[in-house]
């Protein structure tokens, strides 16, 4: 499992781009929360790709929403912007997906 | 879907599995009407637990396949269909194919096989012709006309005359404890499952309960879910069923469709959220109407308040109290639907008599048991030397209670051998099928117990030994006749223990074995020469030696290339010994004899040369010093005089290349002690440099790489850290008996 | 632009590690993923009637491992014990079963990263190794390393053909 951090972060303009690869369960979860924290002060836009995800759990849905829900208390906004087909899957059956776009405008 | 889930799911399936074959092979006498009903309805519950944990992890092809099972049996449950023959076949077949599928899913396979797809299909076809002889309408009313009357224990008791709400869908009501992940499941596989019971209408994520990102504990679970689902004909008991695995840590809700306006106030009193919030949430996901939802809360409000008003704390009354006091129901009924309850639970409590345990953790246990052993006899042998008798008292004690706990932690790994007899059961009845004889299988013994990974070994070989008896032991019923047998041919397994040994015995009633057949077979093969003489037991001995084979045709079951000397090679190597003994014409029984267990042995250690060797201590009869006396008249051969008894010898030192005598012992005249050993008839010396006493051994086995070394069966370390070597007295005194007869017979050709 | 902890994926394929030593005057390498530990040379019991490589079994906290004399195996000449004389624990796999063995060797070096790259395959070396035990050979500061598959090198089943207590007992 990986959290990368997209080279291309320019910090004069706050997005982080997260793309999160290998597993994303409860097996890894714990690291990748450490890791994401590191960032969360520093920046004021944060993107996640799942495009590269192998496995990914509820844990791994949750900690999404927790993400969420801490961004929002800090008027930071989250985007999704790639999807693996089993992350799709949760997604849908949890119906979240706009659970997962916070702050962000329509057109964006 | 992680490995550990998957393999949980496995092991139960296989159980599961295992016990729906019993019963199966159990209903051979359908005439019994009331026994066989008990089968059916072990069946039924069997395969409704399998399709329930297949559903909880999304094995769609496994639930799909197990639904139509289940229906059959339920149709047999109802009375709407009889048990034959032809449908209990049908049933092992279908449980055959279920066990493939788990196997297939437990590889790792996503997709059937087309084999395993040509086979689902074909058996689905069979057992669906079941299911067309009942008008399937007739089962939908009975089903609909229980749902408006469905009492059950959880307080949703549905009452005509007051208020139910508008929706005619069922609402689930999850909040999943925090260990819900950790424990392997996943909330989404029980959303899944219910696409199979219905349709979902709705499903809302309630997230309220995760907590800031700084207390945010990733590994646990936080998640909570509203759920509507249409499925009219659906009962109570299959929707709690989904949640089995989770229901002792989650707060589940199931509220049928229609139920009371109460059954909703008191899940929403019951949930963690704001009222007002879970009562929107139940609106927007179509539970509730916005007037239901506003009638709720107020009649919270009022309860509150009328309670308060009284200057008592706010208390809502439980559910089917509430409805007794309104006299809705009457207590009769509210009275069995808690028993009913409280009986479900006593019947699980006590299906939980066993517990599964992790083999290694038990490996573990028995070592540090073992070590534990070491530990206090050597505290025991110092204390004795302090000359304390209190102490001394104390440490007795101490080490009594240390064996049993040994022996405790020993028979946790004993296993009752009745489990591995009764699989043959089946074996028997399909060999008789295919081969067009008749036999019946007798099993005796099935409670004696023996190590776990002895039973795992042992099944192979005895499976082998079973299916040699079915296939060239008994006979075909016209030759039977023939010979004044009864037309029923008879294999018997036996067990029971024997001086710290367990023995298992295959006997048939067949047609024995021709010692002239083998002999001559033995010579065509050059496994012995022409004018050799051998006792009767050395020609049946000849059976197992490799390259030999008295079958005449190859048949099918025994198959080819796995001969006798393969299940002899697989019992010694759990240091056991076969043996075979026939009358030709009237039967052969077959002999296996296994230690007791693997773990740890009482030993008698020597020393022969530089290295330290452990000779277990049952074979143990006596140990001597070599003198003059024991001289026997035959100098030529290895033999000693015991007080008038002729006893072969042999000195270890020889056997195990052991070094050089040291000038030192040379000149000191050392004599050399005898360790004489008696096993299962046999008896020897074994000749060593030194006595060194009684040692009790943890039995640490050599390894892959030690496994073809005859001799010594395996290590164990001392308490000075040394590595001693455990000999494996049976060989030893095998090899002597071998070569001394070889000795009498080159002895008798000279002449 | 202040430099941020990451955590970025090596684009060439990743180094190996590799634990080298001394063995007859030859470098070794073992890859350490192999490897479970590495101890002083201690008592060794001798199991009689074993092939001469196999110099016997150690107490290893409890487990008892065969320990294999490498030198006797590749050149026949026994390895003589000295000060730095150590035991390498390896885990090997045979058929799902992890099994231990160790390696008696003379002395034992350090751990290099080593890139695939840079590995080339096993030359014919004559006589005193079989190259099939070698996976490859690396060059490090001008000298030769031999890199040794672990699974040759310890083939559980040319282990155990051991001879046995032989059939006839002497007379």
């Amino acid at each position: 499992m990986a959290l990368i951090v997209d080279k291309g972060n320019d910090e004069s303009v706050g997005l982080c781009a997260f793309s999160i690869t290998g597993e994303f369960t409860i097996y890894t979860i714990d690291e990748i929360k450490q890791k994401m924290s590191a960032y969360l002060h520093l920046y004021e836009r944060f993107e996640i790709s799942l495009a590269d995800l192998e496995e990914i759990d509820s844990a791994g849905i949750q900690l999404l929403l927790a993400l969420g829900r801490e961004l929002r208390s800090q008027n930071k906004t989250l985007k999704l912007t790639a999807m693996s087909g089993n992350a799709n899957h949760l997604i849908k059956t949890y119906d979240v997906y706009e659970r997962l776009f916070i702050g962000v405008a329509e057109n964006e | 879907m992680s490995d550990d889930s998957l393999q949980i799911f496995a092991e139960e399936a296989e159980d599961l599995l295992s016990l729906a074959e019993q019963a199966l092979l159990n209903l051979d006498d359908l005439s019994d009407e009331g026994e066989t009903l008990d089968g059916i309805n072990d069946l039924f519950r069997t395969f409704h637990t399998i399709k329930g944990a297949a559903g909880l992890f999304g094995l769609d092809a496994i639930v799909d396949f197990t639904h139509v099972v289940e229906s059959v049996l339920g149709k047999i449950r109802e009375g709407l269909l009889k048990v034959d023959e032809p449908m209990v076949s049908l049933f092992l077949l279908s449980r055959d194919h279920l066990d493939n599928l788990v196997n297939h899913v437990f590889s790792g396979a996503t997709e059937l096989s087309a084999e395993l797809k040509q086979t689902d299909e074909t058996l689905l076809k069979s057992l669906n012709c079941y299911l067309q002889s009942a008008p399937i309408t007739g089962e939908a009313e009975t089903e609909s006309e229980a749902a408006p009357d469905h009492t059950s224990s959880a307080g949703t008791i549905t009452e005509r005359d007051t208020p139910s709400v508008v929706s005619a869908n069922w609402h689930i009501s999850l909040r999943f404890g925090p260990n819900v992940f950790r424990n392997g499941m996943d909330p989404a596989s029980f959303i899944t499952y219910l696409h199979n019971i219905g349709d979902l209408l709705s499903v809302t994520l309630i997230d309220d309960a995760i907590p800031t990102w700084s207390e945010f504990d990733p590994e646990s679970c936080y998640l909570g879910f509203e759920i509507v689902l249409i499925a009219p004909n659906a009962d109570k008991e299959t929707l709690e069923d989904v949640f089995e695995f989770v229901q002792d840590d989650c707060k589940i809700s199931i509220l049928p469709p229609n139920s009371r306006v109460d059954s909703y106030v008191r899940m929403i009193e019951e949930l963690p959220e704001e009222d007002l919030r879970i009562g929107e949430i139940l609106v927007a996901c179509g539970a509730l109407t916005e007037r239901e939802k506003d009638d709720i809360l107020n009649a919270q409000d009022k309860m509150k308040d009328d309670l308060t008003a009284d200057g008592e704390a706010p208390k809502i009354e439980p559910l089917g109290q509430m409805a007794i006091d309104q006299q809705m129901v009457k207590p009769l009924v509210v009275d069995a639907a808690i028993e009913r309850q409280n009986v479900v639970k006593v019947q699980r409590d006590a299906s939980q008599q066993t517990i599964r345990v992790n083999a290694l953790k038990l490996e573990n246990l028995v070592n540090l048991v073992g070590e534990l052993v070491i530990g206090s006899a050597n505290s025991e042998l110092n204390s004795r030397r302090l000359g304390d008798a209190e102490l001394n008292v104390a440490m007795e004690n101490l080490l009594r209670l240390v064996e049993e706990v040994r022996d405790t932690a020993l028979g946790l790994r004993m296993v009752q051998i009745g489990e591995t007899f009764n699989r043959y059961k089946r074996v028997v009845r399909e060999a008789s099928r295919d081969t067009g004889k008749d036999i019946e299988l007798l099993i005796s013994g099935a409670e004696t117990e023996l190590d776990k990974t002895l039973i795992e070994k042992i099944a192979d070989p005895l499976m082998h030994l079973v299916r040699n008896a079915i296939d060239h032991g008994i006979e075909s019923p016209a030759i039977r006749a023939e010979r004044g047998k009864p037309v029923k041919g008879q294999v018997k397994l036996e067990a029971f223990h024997d001086s710290g040994s367990i023995i298992i015995q295959i006997v048939d009633d067949g047609g024995g074995l021709s010692k002239e057949n083998i002999l001559n077979k033995a010579l065509e093969k050059g496994l012995i020469q022409e004018g050799q003489l051998l006792s009767d037991k050395e020609v049946y001995r000849l059976i197992f030696e490799a390259g030999f084979s008295t079958a005449t045709s190859i048949s099918n079951l025994s198959g080819r290339g796995v001969g006798m000397d393969v299940v002899r090679k697989n019992i010694e190597s759990l240091r056991g010994q076969v043996e075979l003994e026939s009358v030709e014409g009237k039967g052969t029984t077959i002999s296996i004899r296994l230690p007791l267990t693997l773990a740890i042995i009482d030993g008698f250690q020597v020393r022969v040369g530089e290295s330290q060797y452990i000779v277990p201590l049952e074979m143990v009869e006596e140990c001597l010093e070599l003198n003059d006396s024991h001289q026997g008249s035959n100098t030529a051969g290895n033999y000693i005089n015991l007080r008038g008894e002729i006893l072969p010898f042999v000195h270890m030192r020889e056997v195990f290349n052991a070094a050089e005598r040291t000038m030192a012992e040379q000149e000191a005249k050392h004599r050399d002690n005898i360790v004489v050993v008696k096993f299962a008839g046999k008896k020897a010396g074994f000749v060593v440099d030194e006595l060194l006493g009684e040692h009790q051994a943890v039995i640490k086995p050599l390894g892959k790489v030690f496994q073809n070394l005859k001799g010594i069966s395996g290590t164990t370390i001392l308490g000075s850290g040394e590595v001693a070597l455990i000999i494996d007295a049976p060989e030893m005194l095998q090899r002597i008996e071998t070569s001394s007869t070889q000795g009498k017979n080159s002895a008798r050709v000279m002449h | 632009m202040p430099e941020v902890a990451l955590d970025i994926e090596m684009e060439r394929a990743d180094a190996h590690q590799y634990l080298t030593f001394l063995q007859g005057g030859n470098l070794y390498g073992l890859d350490i993923l192999n490897i479970k530990e590495i101890i002083e040379y201690s008592e060794i019991t001798e199991i009689p009637l074993t092939p001469e490589f196999i110099s016997g079994v150690i107490n290893l906290r409890g487990s008892v491992v065969p320990v294999i004399d490498l030198s006797q195996r590749f050149s026949g000449k026994r390895t003589e014990i000295g000060k730095r004389t150590s035991i390498i624990i390896l885990e090997v796999n045979d058929n799902d079963l992890r099994i231990e063995i160790g390696l008696t060797v003379d002395m034992v070096n350090e751990v290099l990263d080593i890139y695939p790259a840079d590995i080339e395959p096993a030359p014919t070396l004559g006589k005193q190794v079989d190259t099939n035990f070698i996976s490859g050979m690396a060059k490090i500061d001008e000298r030769f390393l031999i890199l040794l598959d672990v699974t040759n090198v310890l083939s559980i089943d040319e282990l155990s053909m051991v001879s046995n207590v032989q059939g006839d007992i002497p007379q």
